[in-house]
């Protein structure tokens, strides 16, 4: 292990399009020093966007759904009582464990969630040390489980700073005007002061052990800017028409003197780690300072979350980091990586971030292990059963804050119904961390189950709609639309009676779609062809007032999916007025600029839009392709590179990249990158089951699943007299020409995919084909068979000749496919092979699927008695 | 950094110097660049404070 200082400073919701400006003025010149020596970026945040959640990402490197952090709140170990989330629910290592384990001494102050204390290599103050509890007359009693080690309890309790003890010189610099606040009517004052005293309490800590304890690690966070910016942004110049010039006058100062404050506490924490520490700024999010403030919020739990930016801070500066330097790409899940990169410890192939190695001046060598968690020794995490006695203490007044913030409901009085609430909720955020993590499936079933729970929360339904349009599943996404759609009208209806009982209730009129829910009809409307009805409500939208600039990314895509380009690129450039940070509106901008034949034009936008989410590999691949358009090889070539090292599965990235190579004389590594086929775990492969109809695919299929494979299917189509035994089929494959978005729910599976739509197969998989083969006349046999026992005329006037020629080219055009695309691989298996020695053909195509089926099974799933149909006898 | 407030353990032995070396005044009233100094700039803080009210006593008991 590497020995060296690392300072981490945790900024909630800070967000650099507040703090440029204010840098800018000269306003924060500890940040600005900071900046200039050393490097920065912007840090994409996960979704959903809630503290707890990205804070224990940052410090694990982990998605929400490995490390367990659901929420704001949990269900206590009685199984009724609320409480707010505390780490006992954590499920792998944090930073500071891990760095316990090496030795290291790790410092920790206030991290959300850290209560109760770890007993780490180290201090450990929880994120309820801060916060005052009772009035400054009552004794304020430090919870057990605050710090780590206790015996410091009584030390670190006499640092905290209760609101009551600030004064009119604490509160001016944020409200000059204060004396103008009625604080019996009004408590924003009352709130500053609560905001102001428990990060001065952080930093007291802080500051504290930073000059009297030993540290290699020290993580200090400070939740103030996100609250303050929940209570006062809405206040910050300019002032918007909905907000009332009195509380502007009041309030339009507060944001300005929080991040000054915060810049103040920066400058102390810098001095006291010295010039020899690397130190580390970051947030987990940020939070819109301009005109994308939402002028309202949704009256749900977490509505506030609607007030944060996609985009956090991140800031590094210490020995061998470069200088004045920016990084791009940046996630949350890098941080973890990137310190055990720093302290030149391995990185886990089980974390889902990677070390931001750009940030180093002289190249690193990165070392990897499996995981972190299979690591042995003492590393001050808590036991399984921790905690049960140090949180049933938890009193009412730590919920408080999260109601006040609009985080989570008021629990109420009841406890049934406040923890299963709360269980629900933690599902929700689940739901939507899998599918923020690829792992739609995962978030489809959960929000399937959520939705049919309480169908009354719509925004199940809603976003179970986003999930099942990217998977394709447009039956059930119509069909949840419209549940979705009575559950709206049902509550409108609830509300216009209640409005009409009061005594002067005005009528509030029938339902009317919002502009969110026309929004997603459009989307469902795209998903299913009808471009021009998804385009028709988009333009009925935009004619709405206000609405214009939010419709016109959704408007670019549905014009780009109807190849106008023109129209598409002059709908994304609007979207980027509204929102030039948007790295969808900027990709978007640059593929129709490419299509309109402006490569250069289309370089600038995907640039911008990298440096905004370096981690799309389309964005890249795109890049790649302009370039190659341009025939500038070498940057074109660096841009598909890194595409395919972000997704190895997107073949047309390979096959231009191979092309570049053979064009620049390098044929060798040309023939490398086609041969040396990526090795992709089984779980990323989808295995395809194919052949002409009834040449055997869903007796395949049958033995399959048999043998062990996982079917992608529906069930959609019931078993009949043709196939007694069921087809496994799933009615998504009939869209494939269409979209075959749906194949990224198809990986790890087996899916029956008919011979003519094999070219249809999206490049950007890999496929393992078993194709079956058939005597020609038996299939046509079969199939005549099969129509005639639906045909109420009788066999002889379902069968039709011409099919045979064009069967045979079909198989040729299969054949053609898997030549050119080295991203599948494809075993012919004879059905009467099969037939006659089933085990040989099942070991065989066990082999090409990994090996990892149980062929006796397969075999034993054969049937012959369904071999009706043979050459030898009369088609007919 | 005052290293001869290092090993302060209560706030009246707490005294905070500026940049060139002389004794800071610490206003009784407080204020933010004291917060943000963080524990020292607390103790000190409070060290002014129980001074006051001591001179306060004084002054009223006379």
């Amino acid at each position: 292990m590497n020995k060296c200082k690392v300072l981490v400073v945790g900024w909630d919701a800070a967000d650099w399009k507040a703090i440029d400006p204010l840098m800018d003025q000269g306003l924060m010149p500890n940040l600005e020093r900071m900046v200039n020596s050393g490097v920065r970026g912007r840090m994409a945040t996960l979704d959903p966007p809630l503290s707890p959640m990205l804070w224990t990402s940052i410090a694990t490197g982990k998605r929400p759904y490995k490390h367990g952090i659901l929420g704001f709140t949990e269900v206590g170990p009685d199984g009724k009582t609320v409480r707010p989330v505390t780490n006992v629910h954590r499920k792998v290592k944090a930073i500071w464990n891990i760095l316990t384990q090496e030795g290291a001494k790790t410092n920790v102050v206030g991290w959300w969630p850290s209560h109760p204390a770890e007993p780490i290599n180290g201090i450990m103050v929880s994120n309820f040390y801060q916060r005052a509890n009772r009035p400054m007359n009552e004794p304020w009693v430090m919870r057990k489980g605050t710090v780590h080690p206790e015996s410091m309890n009584a030390h670190f309790g006499a640092l905290r700073i209760h609101p009551a003890e600030l004064t009119a010189a604490h509160i001016a610099p944020f409200v000059p005007d204060f004396a103008k606040v009625d604080q019996d009517k009004e408590k924003s004052l009352e709130n500053l002061a609560r905001v102001i005293a428990d990060c001065s309490t952080v930093q007291a800590a802080g500051t504290w052990i930073l000059e009297h304890e030993p540290w290699d690690l020290a993580c200090i966070y400070f939740d103030a800017i996100d609250h303050f910016a929940h209570g006062f942004m809405k206040y910050n110049p300019p002032r918007r028409d909905h907000i009332p010039e009195r509380e502007y006058e009041l309030y339009k100062g507060v944001m300005t003197a929080a991040y000054r404050f915060h810049d103040l506490m920066l400058g102390r924490l810098l001095e006291l780690a010295g010039d020899d520490a690397t130190v580390m700024l970051i947030s987990d999010h940020g939070f819109h300072p301009d005109h994308l403030r939402p002028k309202s919020l949704p009256k749900e739990p977490a509505g506030p979350a609607r007030e944060h930016s996609p985009f956090g801070i991140f800031c590094l500066k210490g020995p061998g980091i470069k200088k004045d330097a920016l990084i791009h790409g940046a996630s949350l899940l890098d941080i973890t990586p990137t310190l055990l990169t720093l302290f030149d410890l391995p990185v886990a192939r089980d974390m889902d971030g990677k070390p931001l190695l750009d940030v180093f001046e002289e190249p690193h060598e990165l070392r990897v292990i499996d995981s972190w968690e299979d690591v042995e020794g003492e590393c001050g995490m808590h036991p399984r059963d921790a905690g049960k006695e140090v949180l049933s203490e938890m009193d009412h007044e730590s919920l408080e804050q999260l109601v006040e913030l609009g985080y989570i409901d008021d629990p109420g009085k009841d406890p049934d119904k406040a923890s299963m609430h709360t269980v629900r909720e933690n599902r929700y955020y689940l739901a939507k961390a899998y599918i923020d993590g690829g792992k739609a499936r995962e978030g489809r079933d959960l929000l399937r189950d959520l939705f049919n729970e309480a169908p009354d929360q719509t925004r199940y339904g809603t976003d179970l709609i986003r999930v099942l349009l990217g998977s394709l599943e447009l039956s059930e996404a119509r069909s949840t639309y419209v549940k979705v759609l009575a559950e709206l009208e049902k509550a409108h209806e609830k509300r216009r009676a209640e409005q009409l009982a009061k005594p002067e209730g005005a009528d509030i009129g029938s339902y009317l779609r919002d502009a969110s829910t026309l929004g997603l009809e459009s989307a469902l409307f795209l998903a299913e062809g009808n471009t021009a009805r998804a385009l028709a409500i988009l333009e009925q939208l935009e004619a709405r007032p206000g609405m214009s600039e939010v419709v016109q990314l959704r408007k670019g895509n549905v014009l780009m999916k109807m190849d106008q380009w023109d129209s598409a690129l002059n709908a994304f450039q609007k979207a980027m007025v509204h929102d030039p940070q948007n790295p969808r509106a900027l990709h978007g901008a640059g593929v129709s600029e490419m299509k309109r034949g402006n490569a250069e034009a289309a370089i600038g936008y995907l640039h911008d839009a990298l440096a905004l989410r370096f981690d799309m590999p389309h964005i890249h691949y795109h890049l790649g392709e302009a370039y190659f358009r341009l025939q500038q090889y070498e940057e074109a070539l660096q841009a598909f590179t890194v595409c395919l090292r972000m997704s190895p599965g997107i073949e047309r990235a390979r096959r231009r990249s191979a092309a570049i190579l053979e064009i620049l004389g390098r044929p060798e590594e040309a023939a490398e990158l086609t041969s040396t086929a990526h090795v992709i775990p089984d779980e990323e492969v989808i295995t395809i089951v194919s052949g002409l109809p009834r040449s055997g695919t869903s007796m395949m299929m049958q033995a399959l699943v048999a043998g062990g494979a996982k079917p992608f299917t529906d069930e959609k189509r019931a078993p009949d007299e043709s196939n007694p035994k069921g087809y496994l089929e799933h009615s998504a494959v009939k869209g494939l020409a269409k979209d075959g978005r749906f194949l990224a729910l198809a990986k790890g599976h087996v899916v029956k995919v008919v011979a003519p739509l094999l070219p249809m197969l999206p490049p950007r998989f890999r496929y393992r084909v078993v194709f079956m083969d058939r005597d020609i006349h038996e299939v046509l046999g079969s199939q005549d068979q099969m129509l005639g026992r639906r045909s109420k005329k009788g066999p002889k006037e379902a069968f039709r000749m011409g099919l045979h020629d064009a069967y045979q080219k079909q198989l040729a055009k299969a054949e053609t496919w898997q030549a050119n695309h080295p991203n599948v691989e494809m075993i012919h298996v004879p059905y009467a092979c099969v037939i006659a020695d089933p085990l040989t053909e099942m070991r065989r195509v066990n082999e090409l699927l990994g090996g990892k089926l149980d062929p006796d099974a397969m075999a034993a799933a054969v049937d012959p008695d369904l071999y009706r149909t043979r050459s030898s006898e009369p088609a007919n | 950094m005052d290293k001869r407030n290092k090993a302060a353990k209560h706030p009246e032995d707490v005294i905070l110097h500026s940049p060139d070396g002389k004794v800071f005044d610490v206003p009784v009233e407080g204020s933010l660049s004291l917060l943000a100094l963080g524990y020292k700039g607390l103790m000190a803080w409070r060290a002014k404070r129980i001074a006051a009210a001591k001179d306060m006593e004084g002054h009223f008991s006379k």
